[in-house]
């Protein structure tokens, strides 16, 4: 994968004026498998419309893993559900979600539940709680089977277990038989992907995959992912808090602040050279296993409100760098040097 | 840090048990903690690590007092805390608190913070005529940066704030002793660093000691002075922080350290495959010889059968592993 | 399914059903000499002492005790004293008659309440929704006697589509069983939407919605079993209280069943039949909570096979 890959991501009006001339260069031009364009998702509350998502502009190819960084209240997760029209009925969404060339905001609900599960499959946080309880988990996978495919239960049953195979599930065919409860969160999520992965998703959307599971559990995971992107050349849109998680599996990484993306680049060129001051935050103050000297580094204040709109940069009250335009003019993503892509007035420091 | 620790476990264990059904006599039996020995130091972080189901919070609760040990004796200076009685029960109670990872189970909801410290402080009857309870309340919630939140709910106060809401609420009864149980585990990462940052300020400020229950590596290796790594229920290697870092010698150690997801260059490559397969057997029925056998990549015939004991690796270091070459001599116990 | 569990579930069933028929044997000696309440006050003392001898109450209250239990275990309730026929005959004569009500009021029921439930639950705070809470509301604060004579007003007297009292055809049924019925739709329809509502809200239907799944087969195959514990714990107790609960209706219209039969058996102070009836309540609602302990380890796994902690 080269940077110039990379930088055809047709991500939002800006880039793609820059974005021509390089895909001249490169040899084969790029098609986004998902392209979402200006997404902004408001949802009603009790104190008023919660702006959870802002004009975010984003774009997965196939094949290709995306990590989405941010900590919670960033409206990561909202963001996959919006893809997947799982938010409840009185949210307002404006903007496209570009899926093959088809907008999923307004094809029928018969459509939608046609991609469901078949084109893009979702894995959740919590395991246990993901799966239904009173159901066999054999009966679970089968049942999408017999939805998209068309099987019979018995043939759906056995490609279930030939799925429980390849995430590497122990003695799969009797797995099929058990019920939640009699398994483990680390077993749960094995299944839980196998289950997304039963259907051959072109796009895999991974919401807080391994939050709830140990750390031994969550480096299998992790690497369980790795191997069925790399075997079945699916796209993944990997969500979590966790920058260490996401460091480790993602080509590229995008990270959001307050209902935005703020930053987005290849993940070595954003760990090397991050632009956003909240990026920067975020990595310092993610400790890492070297030793260090002294305090760990941490960002001042709390998030800002996600109720109406900010008059300035969100993080402008947090930033060390704000100065009076930052209060007044929000950033837009615009394109560095390096071909990433960042949120901020003044992305190398005060030379600006 | 002073010759003498303040906290000593030693040769503790608890089993927890469990009816099978109605009819069924025979109970499943977890050994939760087994046979588990260690000291703490004034000024001292120990962090106790490991997966859940390790018996590390289980151990943190033997620690304080909140659960008896089904054998074993933990001393807080010097004095067997099952032999406590009346007033100095009440006194080790004040000095030994705890901290979780969701602090609003442990906040009454329909009262006020500082109303909630204050109480804790006249209960405690550690108010006097120079300083009124609410004077100390006060001081309390001042030390961790929340001064003038005397009058919020918990409801109206971030995850990060209410732990410093538990923080201060052990300050203000004069703690010498917290034992934190995945603090900071429910935190943004920005303000995981806050709080960590408090909790070492706060060490070095009133010299108080903490147990430090975590299954992240990365908080553990900034916080702690020490570490012990348990595995079902045991130690199976403890040493101080450096040492386990750089110089891991029980494979299990080193599984842990390759799993964590660091951002820093060295995990990030390297680890793209775990070096443990598996997971954490039953530990109704643990197996037999060492308890990391099934999942152990330098399992050999002696690691199935006999159970190698702590031995010493030097410099207060010391691991359970037949592989490291120094336990010939430990044998089963 | 635990055959130990449902050894276990029997034995607790039987041991209420002892239970009660030893409560109803110390409720009639408190309630004063049985002789003194059956024979005119004129009595002669030596005629008292004479049946006192021939019905065993001279004996000490242990040995009553013993020989009644050993009576009940062999069915023997006594007789009805009007007519000099065993008790028991006397009541389960009636017992068809009173099933049939008790099932077509529980299919009104389960028909119109579940659907409700589940309607209102899906399209929370719509139309729909507001409309099954003001049903259920309704339903339970008009008493079933009222409604009966509503609808007889109504079908019997104003329109004369159908027959006020008796149970010679169907059309004598419909009535009566919708009075029972929608009484207890209510019922279900509130219990159906709040566990329905409960069940939506977790994370495994998003799943299901997430795997594409079709919506009759998230509702059928994924919330209804999940909701289906509290809804079976209503339906229980309703089929448990059929007996009992019949006693106003079939007051109301007329209709030949037990709940008549008590009415009249305690007017005439029938003991013996009076205390067949409370036994044959007791046992339809142990019956059906042995019944739904027994639903509930087949509908959700979880139970019957969990341990319960102990600590020590």
């Amino acid at each position: 994968m080269s940077t110039i890959k990379t930088t055809t991501f047709v991500v939002g009006q800006v880039l793609r004026e820059i974005a021509v001339p390089l895909r001249v260069v490169g040899s084969v031009p790029e098609k986004a498998l998902l392209r979402l364009d200006a997404l902004s998702v408001r949802l009603p509350s009790r104190h008023g419309e919660v702006h959870a998502v802002r004009h975010v502009s984003l774009s997965v190819n196939a094949g290709e893993c995306l990590g989405v960084v941010g900590e919670s209240g960033c409206g990561k997760s909202t963001v996959c559900s919006a893809i997947l029209s799982l938010l409840p009925d009185n949210a307002r969404i404006d903007g496209r979600i570009l899926f093959g060339g088809k907008d999923l905001r307004t094809i029928s609900s018969k459509g939608i539940s046609g991609i469901r599960g078949r084109e893009i499959a979702m894995v959740f946080q919590d395991p246990m709680n993901s799966l239904n309880p009173v159901r066999r988990v054999g009966a679970q996978i089968a049942d999408k089977i017999m939805v998209h495919k068309g099987l019979s239960r018995g043939a759906a049953l056995a490609e279930a277990a030939r799925f429980l195979d390849l995430v590497k599930v122990p003695a799969a065919r009797e797995r099929l038989n058990d019920y939640p409860h009699q398994l483990s969160g680390g077993l749960c999520q094995r299944i839980m992907i196998g289950m997304a992965l039963s259907c051959e998703p072109k796009l895999l959307i991974a919401d807080e995959p391994t939050t709830a599971l140990d750390v031994t559990i969550q480096a299998q995971i992790l690497s369980l992912l790795g191997e069925l992107r790399r075997e079945l050349g699916m796209a993944i849109i990997l969500v979590s808090h966790d920058l260490g998680v996401i460091a480790q599996t993602s080509d590229r990484i995008a990270v959001m602040y307050a209902g935005e993306v703020v930053e987005e680049a290849r993940t070595e060129v954003l760990l090397k050279d991050p632009k956003h001051p909240y990026t920067q935050g975020l990595i310092e103050a993610s400790p890492g296993i070297e030793p260090t000297v002294g305090p760990l580094v941490t960002i001042p204040g709390s998030v800002v409100s996600l109720l109406g709109a900010p008059s300035g940069c969100a993080f402008a009250p947090r930033c060390r760098r704000a100065n009076d335009k930052c209060g007044r003019m929000p950033p837009h993503l615009e394109p560095t040097s390096m071909g990433a892509m960042v949120a901020c007035h003044f992305p190398n420091g005060w030379t600006q | 840090m002073n010759d003498l620790p303040l906290l000593t476990a030693t040769k503790l264990s608890r089993s927890f048990f469990f009816n099978r059904g109605l009819f069924n006599s025979k109970q499943r039996i977890v050994k939760a903690v087994d046979d588990v020995t260690f000291a703490l130091g004034r000024s001292e972080t120990l962090a106790l690590v490991g997966e859940s189901g390790s018996g590390k919070s289980t151990t943190g609760r033997l620690a304080l007092g909140m659960m008896k040990p089904t054998s074993g004796v933990v001393r807080y200076e010097s004095q067997d805390l099952s032999k406590l009685h009346g007033t100095a029960w009440r006194r080790s109670r004040r000095n030994m608190q705890m901290i979780f990872q969701d602090s609003s189970s442990a906040l009454d909801p329909r009262m006020t913070v500082g109303a909630q410290i204050e109480e804790v402080i006249s209960v405690h009857g550690l108010a006097d005529k120079k300083h009124s309870s609410r004077d100390l309340m006060m001081d309390a919630l001042d030390r961790v940066g929340l001064g003038g939140a005397d009058l919020r709910y918990p409801r109206e106060l971030s995850g990060g704030q209410r732990q410093r809401i538990a923080i201060a609420r052990a300050l203000a009864m004069q703690a010498k002793l917290i034992v934190c149980d995945e603090p900071v585990s429910a935190l943004d990462v920005s303000v995981q660093a806050q709080i960590v940052n408090l909790l070492v300020e706060m060490q070095e400020k009133f010299g108080l000691s903490y147990l430090f229950i975590s299954h992240d590596l990365r908080v553990v290796r900034h916080i702690s002075h020490r570490v012990a790594v348990m595995y079902l229920g045991r130690i199976v290697e403890m040493a101080r922080t450096f040492e386990i870092f750089e110089n891991p010698l029980h494979p299990y150690t080193r599984a842990l350290l390759a799993a964590v997801p660091a951002i820093d260059s060295r995990n990030r490559h390297s680890s793209r495959t775990p070096l443990i397969e598996g997971e954490l057997p039953d530990p109704a029925s643990p197996p037999s010889g060492c308890r990391f056998q099934t999942r152990c990549p330098l399992v050999h015939d002696i690691c199935r059968q006999v159970e190698p004991a702590l031995a010493d690796a030097g410099g207060d270091h010391t691991v359970a592993c037949h592989m490291t070459g120094l336990s010939e001599n430990g044998g089963s116990q | 399914m635990n055959v130990r569990f449902l050894i276990a579930r029997t034995l607790r069933a039987l041991l209420t059903l002892i239970l009660v028929v030893t409560f109803v044997f110390v409720m009639l000696r408190l309630a004063g000499d049985p002789i003194k309440m059956l024979l005119p006050e004129e009595t002669p003392a030596n005629v008292i002492e004479q049946y006192r001898a021939r019905w065993g109450l001279d004996a000490p209250i242990y040995v009553q005790y013993v020989s009644y239990i050993s009576s009940v275990l062999r069915g023997d309730f006594g007789t009805s004293f009007r007519d000099g026929r065993p008790a028991l005959e006397v009541v389960t004569e009636r017992i068809p008659a009173t099933a049939t009500l008790g099932f077509a009021g529980l299919i009104v029921a389960l028909l119109v309440g579940l659907p409700a439930g589940i309607a209102a639950a899906m399209k929370r705070n719509s139309a729909i929704d507001r409309a099954v809470i003001s049903f259920a509301v309704l339903g339970h604060s008009i008493p079933t006697f009222f409604f009966g004579i509503l609808l007889i007003l109504l079908f019997s007297m104003s329109l004369r589509w159908l027959p006020s009292s008796g149970s010679a055809t169907w059309a004598h049924l419909l009535m009566p069983a919708c009075t029972i019925g929608l009484w207890n739709a209510a019922t279900i329809a509130r219990f159906t939407r709040a566990s329905m509502l409960d069940v939506l809200s977790k994370p495994f239907m998003r799943t299901a919605v997430a795997n594409g799944l079709p919506l009759s087969w998230r509702i059928l195959g994924y919330a209804l079993p999940n909701a289906a514990i509290p809804i079976v714990t209503i339906i229980g107790l309703i089929v448990g209280q059929l007996l009992s609960g019949a006693v106003i209706v079939e007051t109301v219209f007329a209709w030949p069943g037990i709940g008549r039969l008590t009415v009249t058996a305690v007017a005439a102070r029938e003991v013996a039949v009076v205390q067949t009836i409370v036994f044959l309540a007791a046992l339809t609602m142990v019956a059906a909570n042995l019944l739904v302990d027994l639903l509930y380890g087949w509908l959700d796994p979880r139970i019957g096979s969990s341990t319960e902690g102990k600590s020590r």
